[in-house]
């Protein structure tokens, strides 16, 4: 008689009887399977599972080839096959041919024999290609539903048409009526764009600082203090789902779950998605290699376009089990009690917050000139833009990661719009229209600045794309938007979504006139500056840029970055790296709307990230 | 009735005996009817007499208008001749009284002027003090009063000479192929004469003067003079010697002589012809060489030295131009003697007016505020009578000053740089009121002076503006060298443009600016730096090229637009005759003028341009003036960058092919947008169409 593999864990000296028994008494409790437990929530890591299994005589065989019947796979659920690490093939030698990461699970077993009325024949496999073989071959109806679920609820928020024809109609006609403006009567065209782009950068710039000199009063974000954190009872917390959508990330896996270990939260209350594509080996092959047990969960998300973030995500939900959720980077390092930060202020805030935004910032800030210039924008834009927007009232766009949702509401918003590249912002504008709030906590994650330049501007691409897209979408029809978000929220979204791309795609033009004005004294130039015009835009050159340095400098007081302080002056060549990354992101918009332009993680020298510890 | 002719015509030829008369009406020396007004007041007229007049039995006839409210034979009138009382007498009943004098040499001056001053007092009741402000109490001297001035050559061998001949002289003459120094010559000889009041000069090259031109100046060295012209020196000067010399001579000639013959208590016009013997002035001005002609040129802008020649001719060895530096080169303090004020004492109640004439360019710089200084002496006011100097500017009221018993006044008054112009007059006027109880016995004790030599004016300010303009003109020109260029090909059009430049830059109280001649294409580059610079080119000349700040590009093409209404203005043109002029600051801050001519008539293009830029300019600021040869005027401020302006050659092929088929390249760049809107919606179906299940 062969052990069960709980003895033959314990037999080996990978688990303890004490393990054993918080397995069991969790699976009782979560309905969890055993497999499920002992591979995902830390008690034994894959490696040392295969070398138990392997010294009992299991041999542990590569399943990806394996011929299958559809027949057969049409009478399981992909979310049992799932949970249980198991998965019926084909029927062969009148045997149902199944594969296992557990061969003793008894329970699929049973489920085998009463489904096929046939005995299985058990081939053991690694749990992760089991995953990987069940959502390639079962997961084709919840891929689809994560592309399509937004589209079909709600088409007039789906990105997938980039620009409706009205849009279009109107953006070339403006094109054209510009056209034989300057055909018909160059200078006063001139004068007129002049203007309209002066007054547009004045108000922009004034609106700017107008939110940073108000985010800069308040204390905004919702402050949990030490006292609520330690009254927080443990067992009384709910489950806490955390998608981690990686792509091509294996040289952060290792760090990534070393991470997630120090979240101070009950294991048994998280639920960790690791999301991975389908045609990720590298990432999968990393999890597998991981000699240390995770807590964690592998979820392989079956190929389908787009190929973006928020599709990847909406995947997950299918499969997530907590109260709240959250969306964390591979290289994100959030505070470890983030979480508890998160349930507690989710307690003490009225049920209309659906959301909660943690700061984001960077452990890399000291590397070079371009993380330093990140660190003052996020700390910038954080520690005052959104804690402005947050008391005005005025949409905030989310921030990429560590956005708190409530699941049940995630889930009625439709989930994040599959083909937009800043699926964060649309959610939040969407959030907003439904008389949903975000509120701001004090907790950071720290993330890892962009330190390469070719990768900074991909990166920045994809966003001003993002917001093009986020933008475009919500501005179909513009009167509907404003019923809906009333009338400062539609000033600010449009300023702030709508604004921001066309003002990093203007700055280059601006900044030409007057570099050509400078160096080569083209007089011909006053002449499309009347002395009324001249006034405005030196106004705007002089007090515009200073304010937007100076809104930089602010920046760094409230996390006391005071070496970075200088570094706001070098913010007007930072813009033109702006600029470049929003004429890219115009043309990928058109070119191709719903490209996710990856963003390499892990160039990072720095590896204490420790030292954000406040 | 034939007899009475006969006689008439015998009585005709009788009168004119041997002498040609000169009628020269009041009106004709710029008087119209001249109101004396008031208790008593003066009226004075100043005549500068020729050599060829003879006083000894010229006349002066005037007509007086008295007000009917006088009573006449209680109002008087007094005529003084060169300070001294020549008639009086109560005024008699005739609505129009004549008054005929006759005139003797003793009546002039030393300095050969008629001074005729006419006083008045007037009655009109005898009711104590109401006539002091009676507006009925006056006397009118009629325009048409007149000089009956005889002509006479008698003595004109021994009248005329060199200091006086300038009076009389009407043309210049320079040789076919002027040089530099000839040009220069000519300038200050144009200068000069417009100095002594010549109309209408003529400027004639050598071989072209009209016969009836008998009185000129001839500029040349002697070598380049002709044999016969060479014939009429005297002396020749040695060698580096300038020399003035007067060539004086009569000849034969018909003339048509009028004169006036009293007829039937009137005067009229006898017009008749006759052989006359014409005198001929030649005033040479020449040298040995051009060394002894530019000394010779030196002393013609002297004008002391040739105020004092009295001979036929002067040898020149040294001449200085550098005598006037040595006054106040920084004029910025004109006493009102400077500005040609002179003592002039009034008595009376009425009319106790002076006037002054000022130009912006007396200062050495062009005036922002002028600080008016008046001291004067006047009899003490007695308890009770009331007394004021008005100030007039412009015949505007600018200050009023309350005189007192001391007598004595000093005040002061500034005037902003709005209220003076390019051309000004100032005028005195000192009013008095006696106390109602005293005014039997002290009506006519009222006396004043304004001191010429201690009353001023006062500019411690220039204007200054970023850009030059007309209006500061001359007076750019005074602090440094000036340096006046000319295309070498429209020198001798330039003759008199130049001449009335020289004027200019000389028509002040110090008269010290002797700028130096030169050819275009001689100059060096960098004097165009160093110095102000006046230049008189052709419109192709590649000298142009050298003024960077210039507004215009005058060897451009170019259209003038209207700011308002953006229709042309001016279009220049070669076949209209235009004088175009231009002042701006240089490369380094230093003033330039540019003058340029269009057309066939070229001289008169150019003189007409120099002359509209002298004048009272009603705009302050305007930099670029356009005259045609009938003085008709355009004046424009216009910056380099002014979009009034364009030229029109300059237009290049890409230009013209712009104008011509903007319609169709704005046609073609909707075609594009619609297809790019196509491609795009394209784009967007395509991408969308990825998704459809």
């Amino acid at each position: 008689m062969k052990m069960s593999i709980p003895e033959l864990l314990i037999h080996d000296g990978f688990l303890t009887k004490a393990d054993q028994e918080k397995i069991d008494d969790f699976s009782t409790r979560s309905g969890l399977p055993y497999i499920k437990i002992a591979l995902n929530f830390g008690y034994i890591s894959r490696k040392n599972y295969e070398r138990s299994l392997t010294n009992a005589g299991y041999v542990f065989q590569q399943i990806r080839d394996e011929a299958y019947d559809t027949n057969i796979l049409n009478k399981i659920e992909l979310k049992y096959a799932d949970k249980h690490l198991a998965l019926p093939l084909r029927i062969e030698n009148n045997k149902v041919v199944t594969l296992m990461a557990d061969p003793s699970d008894a329970e699929f077993i049973d489920f085998i024999k009463t489904t096929y009325n046939l005995e299985p024949e058990i081939i053991v496999a690694s749990d992760l290609e089991i995953t990987w073989l069940s959502h390639v071959l079962l997961g084709q109806s919840y891929v689809k539903a994560s592309v399509f679920d937004l589209l079909h609820r709600d088409p007039d928020s789906s990105a997938l048409t980039t620009f409706t024809t009205p849009q279009l109609i109107f953006t070339f006609g403006v094109f054209a009526a510009v056209t034989i403006g300057l055909v018909r009567y160059f200078v006063n065209t001139l004068i007129v764009i002049n203007v309209t782009l002066s007054s547009f950068f004045l108000i922009s710039i004034l609106f700017k600082l107008c939110l940073a000199i108000i985010g800069s009063r308040f204390e905004l974000y919702q402050a949990v203090n030490r006292k609520e954190l330690r009254e927080v009872k443990e067992d009384e917390l709910p489950i806490y789902t955390i998608l981690l959508p990686v792509y091509k990330e294996d040289k952060l896996i290792k760090k990534l779950i070393w991470n997630l270990q120090s979240l101070d939260y009950p294991r048994e209350k998280l639920d960790i998605k690791l999301l991975i594509e389908e045609d990720d080996d590298k990432t999968l092959n990393a999890v597998k290699m991981l000699d240390f047990p995770g807590v964690f969960e592998v979820i392989i998300v079956p190929a389908h376009m787009p190929k973006t973030k928020p599709k990847a995500c909406n995947y997950g939900l299918h499969f997530s089990r907590g109260e709240y959720l959250t969306i964390y980077d591979a290289e994100d390092v959030p505070d470890s009690d983030q979480l508890k930060k998160v349930v507690t202020l989710f307690n003490k805030l009225p049920a209309h917050y659906v959301c909660i935004q943690c700061a984001l910032n960077y452990f890399n800030r000291n590397e070079n000139f371009l993380t330093r210039m990140f660190t003052l924008e996020y700390s910038y834009w954080f520690d005052y833009m959104l804690a402005g927007l947050d008391t005005l009232d005025i949409p905030i766009p989310l921030g990429g990661t560590s956005n708190h949702f409530k699941f049940e509401v995630l889930m009625e918003l439709g989930g994040w719009d599959p083909f937009n590249v800043t699926e964060d912002a649309d959610l939040g504008v969407r959030a907003y229209a439904k008389g949903y709030k975000v509120a701001i906590i004090n907790s950071t994650t720290y993330e890892e600045a962009n330190n390469e330049m070719f990768n900074w501007v991909r990166q920045r691409s994809r966003w001003i794309k993002g917001y093009m897209q986020t933008h475009l979408v919500h501005m179909r029809n513009p009167v509907q938007l404003w019923r809906k978000i009333g009338w400062k929220g539609f000033l600010g979204f449009n300023f702030f979504i709508g604004a921001t791309p066309l003002t990093f795609l203007v700055y280059p033009l601006l900044l030409g006139v007057f570099l050509c004005y400078l160096f080569f004294d083209l007089s011909s130039i006053r002449s499309i500056f009347p002395d009324w015009v001249l006034f405005i835009s030196i106004i705007n050159l002089m007090v515009g840029n200073i304010l937007m340095i100076y809104v930089n400098m602010m920046a760094v007081f409230k996390r006391r970055y005071y070496e970075l302080i200088l570094f706001a002056i070098a913010n007007p060549i930072y813009w033109l790296l702006h600029s470049w990354a929003a004429y890219k992101g115009l043309y990928q918009l058109i070119v191709k709307p719903f490209y996710w332009e990856k963003t390499d993680h892990g160039l990072s020298k720095v590896n204490n990230p420790t030292t954000h510890l406040e | 009735m034939t007899k009475f002719l006969t006689a008439f015509s015998l009585f005709l030829l009788l009168g004119t005996a041997s002498f040609a008369q000169k009628i020269l009406s009041f009106h004709a020396m710029g008087h119209d009817d001249d109101a004396i007004v008031g208790l008593s007041g003066t009226s004075s007229y100043y005549l500068k007499i020729d050599p060829s007049i003879e006083l000894n039995g010229s006349k002066l006839v005037l007509f007086i208008q008295p007000s009917q409210a006088l009573i006449k034979h209680l109002s008087y009138i007094s005529i003084f001749l060169n300070d001294r009382p020549a008639f009086s007498s109560a005024l008699s009943a005739d609505s129009i009284q004549k008054i005929s004098l006759n005139l003797s040499n003793s009546d002039v001056s030393s300095d050969k002027f008629l001074k005729i001053q006419v006083k008045t007092l007037c009655t009109i009741n005898s009711a104590n003090c109401k006539d002091v402000d009676n507006p009925a109490m006056w006397m009118k001297v009629k325009s048409y009063s007149y000089l009956s001035l005889i002509k006479s050559d008698n003595n004109f061998f021994s009248n005329v000479n060199i200091s006086n001949c300038f009076e009389t002289m009407k043309a210049i003459v320079y040789p076919a192929n002027p040089s530099l120094h000839d040009l220069k010559a000519v300038a200050w000889a144009y200068s000069r004469l417009k100095r002594s009041d010549i109309k209408n000069i003529g400027i004639y090259q050598e071989g072209k003067v009209p016969d009836s031109v008998k009185r000129y100046i001839l500029v040349g060295n002697v070598p380049s003079l002709n044999a016969q012209r060479r014939g009429l020196l005297k002396i020749i000067p040695h060698k580096g010697g300038g020399l003035f010399y007067l060539h004086k001579s009569t000849s034969i000639s018909m003339d048509t002589i009028k004169r006036m013959v009293y007829f039937r208590h009137r005067l009229w016009p006898v017009k008749t012809l006759k052989q006359v013997v014409t005198p001929a002035e030649i005033l040479f001005i020449t040298g040995a060489d051009n060394e002894g002609y530019e000394k010779t040129i030196t002393a013609l802008g002297n004008i002391n030295v040739l105020n004092s020649t009295f001979g036929d001719y002067l040898l020149i060895d040294k001449a200085e131009n550098k005598f006037f530096k040595t006054i106040d080169e920084n004029r910025s303090k004109l006493s009102f003697r400077q500005i040609g004020g002179t003592t002039s004492f009034m008595a009376g109640i009425g009319n106790l007016k002076n006037s002054y004439n000022f130009k912006n360019s007396d200062f050495s710089f062009t005036p922002k505020e002028i600080g008016i200084r008046v001291v004067a002496n006047y009899s003490s006011l007695a308890p009770g009578d009331r007394g004021y100097l008005n100030l007039y500017l412009n015949g505007i009221l600018i200050s009023t000053e309350k005189l007192d018993a001391t007598g004595k006044l000093n005040t002061s008054v500034t005037i902003s740089r709005y209220q003076h112009n390019k051309y000004n007059t100032l005028e005195t006027e000192f009013r008095f009121f006696s106390a109602s109880s005293s005014c039997t016995s002290s009506f006519n004790g009222f006396f004043a002076e304004v001191d010429v030599d201690k009353s001023y004016l006062e500019s411690k300010n220039p204007f200054i503006t970023s850009d030059l303009s007309f209006y500061q003109y001359p007076e750019a020109f005074t602090a440094g060298n000036t340096r006046i260029v000319v295309s070498r090909k429209y020198a001798s059009y330039a003759v008199s443009a130049m001449g009335e430049i020289i004027y200019a830059l000389n028509n002040n109280i110090n008269a010290n600016n002797f700028p130096e001649f030169q050819y275009s294409d001689e100059i060096d580059k960098n004097d165009l730096k160093k110095n102000h610079i006046i230049a008189l080119l052709s419109h192709d000349d590649k000298l142009m090229d050298d003024f960077p700040d210039a507004p215009i590009k005058f060897n451009h093409k170019f259209r003038l637009y209207n700011n308002e209404n953006n229709k042309v203005v001016y279009s220049l043109s070669d076949s209209v005759s235009n004088g175009l002029a231009q002042i701006f600051y240089g490369r380094s801050n230093n003033a330039v003028l540019v003058l340029t001519a269009t057309g066939n008539d070229l001289t008169n293009a150019f003189t007409s341009a120099s002359q509209s830029i002298t004048e009272q300019l009603s705009t302050l600021s305007s930099n670029v003036a356009i005259s045609d040869v009938s003085n008709n005027k355009y004046l424009f401020n216009i910056s380099k960058s002014s979009e009034n302006l364009e030229y029109i050659d300059t237009k290049n092929v890409l230009t013209r092919f712009w104008e011509s088929y903007n319609l169709y390249i704005l046609l073609g760049l909707l075609v594009l947008i619609l297809l790019s809107f196509l491609y795009i919606r394209a784009k967007v179906q395509k991408s969308t169409d990825i998704f459809d299940e």
